[in-house]
């Protein structure tokens, strides 16, 4: 058996006095130390009526609150049902309130702006049938109303334009002086791409005196590349353009250039074409 | 079958946020003896125990959702929690106890104390009632620190994991207080019993080493 220091003997006092979990060979040391050690002996002594003392005191603690806590923690309680609901638990239920709320409100602004879309669609074209109605009834084809709208249709083609594809043949080195010279404001609707197309102009673009042709549509068009705006382009083109486009035109002059006047959208892409002198 | 007997804290807990009083009145029951007697012993007022207790129900009502069990912390840990620092500050704004400092054993290397008398068991001369008050006051008597852990570990019986967490501190740290914490209770308790000896340092207080 080891000899125990006092010191050691210190470390594991108050374990020993409350008969704590240790090896039975420190015990037997500890213990073999007390009955040798007067001072150690007195210390586990001292130590064991702590324990006891303290031991009748948890028992003794048997003290609560008073009613009166409890009646008021219970008037607080029903008095404050909104701040109870603080919890996590009711933060994630608001939340998801919140989410259901604004998803409703999504939809009901997607429903409204589909039927605002709708209407707005069936206006227009409402709209566009009585441009056009009212446009053949015209002689030279072209007035609807205060505003210019001029009928795009191939020549030979009145009511079904399927004439070939324009071809993109227009270069940069064939453009002429009237490159990039741009009518403002004309403002242009394609009336229907099957019976030809209306352009609306705001203001009058070309004194029709240079017109040889009306404008020509460009068959490659549908109702989703109708434009609201753009320019007319004033450019030289190969004749054979026109002679692809329908245009009564002696091929022996294909390969010379000639002035034309391009409907160009505010995209860029080409919807109109007609011949000038 | 009760609430108290069917759900775990939490659950009671979470019954209460969402407004049932039973639950609310279920949980207070569990836990209310032990937060006012925790109180108690670290003020030896019944009035500020009883203030905090219902300070402390309070704030659970109004902030129920800021226990958080994920931390891994349980409701009792948070209650008891909430209570220490209750206790603490206004204690701190009353201070109308004098603990007993740790320089009060400062002259351990004292020789007089070597030929000092040395008796058996100097509380074996009081009554059981008398002990237990003798306890208390002498728990009293203790700084702070050491005074709420002998109470969370002796009195309430936590494990010091359990009075780690409400002490927001170490495990080590919970066992070293108490270690001092039961010598200086030790020898306040002499000095409970014999006041007549309360100058000296006492058998247990020389075994000690005070």
């Amino acid at each position: 058996m080891m000899h125990m220091e006092c010191d050691n003997f210190a470390e594991i006092a108050c374990e020993l006095a409350q008969d704590g979990l240790m090896e039975s060979s420190i015990r037997a040391n500890a213990l073999e130390h007390a009955r040798s050690c007067r001072k150690c002996e007195m210390r586990l002594a001292s130590e064991r009526a702590l324990n006891q003392a303290l031991g009748f005191a948890a028992e003794a603690e048997v003290e609560c609150a008073p009613p009166s806590v409890k009646v008021a923690l219970e008037r607080a309680f029903a008095e404050l049902p909104a701040s109870a609901m603080t919890s996590r638990h009711a933060d994630e239920i608001a939340m998801m309130r919140a989410a259901r709320t604004r998803r409703f409100l999504q939809a009901a602004a997607a429903a409204l702006l589909i039927l605002f879309a709708a209407a707005a669609f069936y206006v227009m074209r409402s709209r566009g049938t009585g441009a056009r109605g009212s446009g053949h009834g015209s002689p030279d084809g072209a007035v609807s109303g205060p505003s210019l709208t001029l009928e795009l249709r191939a020549p030979g083609t009145p009511e079904s334009p399927r004439t070939p594809a324009f071809p993109p043949s227009i270069e940069p080195h064939v453009l002429g002086p009237h490159l990039g010279r741009r009518t403002p404001s004309l403002k242009l609707r394609l009336a229907s791409s099957r019976a030809g197309a209306a352009v609306e102009n705001a203001e009058q673009s070309k004194p029709d005196s240079e017109a040889i042709t009306d404008f020509i549509p460009l068959t490659y068009l549908t109702r989703s590349t109708a434009i609201e705006s753009g320019q007319v382009m004033r450019v030289k083109v190969p004749v054979s353009t026109f002679i692809a486009l329908g245009v009564p035109i002696n091929n022996q002059h294909a390969d010379e250039l000639v002035n034309a006047e391009l409907v160009v959208g505010d995209d860029g892409v080409m919807r109109a074409v007609r011949l000038l002198k | 079958m009760s609430p108290t007997e069917i759900h775990s804290d939490e659950e009671l807990l979470g019954l209460a946020a969402a407004g049932e009083l039973a639950a609310f009145a279920a949980l207070y029951e569990r836990r209310q003896g032990g937060i006012y007697r925790f109180a108690l012993r670290m003020s030896g007022s019944e009035s500020l125990a009883e203030d905090v207790t219902q300070d402390v129900f309070i704030a659970l009502i109004k902030d129920a959702g800021q226990f958080d069990p994920a931390r891994g912390s349980t409701v009792a840990s948070y209650l008891y929690g909430m209570a220490r620092n209750r206790v603490l500050r206004l204690l701190e704004r009353d201070r109308s106890f004098i603990p007993m400092t740790e320089q009060a054993s400062g002259d351990d290397d004292d020789p007089v104390h070597d030929r000092l008398i040395v008796r058996e068991d100097p509380l074996a001369e009081l009554t059981r009632n008398e002990l237990v008050e003798a306890v208390r006051q002498s728990i009293l008597a203790l700084p702070i620190h050491y005074r709420e852990v002998i109470i969370l570990c002796s009195l309430q019986e936590m494990s010091y994991a359990q009075a780690a967490e409400v002490l927001g501190c170490a495990v080590g740290t919970v066992r070293s207080r108490l270690h001092r914490a039961r010598e200086l209770l030790v020898r306040k308790l002499e000095s409970v019993a014999e006041p007549e000896r309360s100058p000296r340092v006492s058998a247990c207080g020389d075994a000690y080493g005070m």
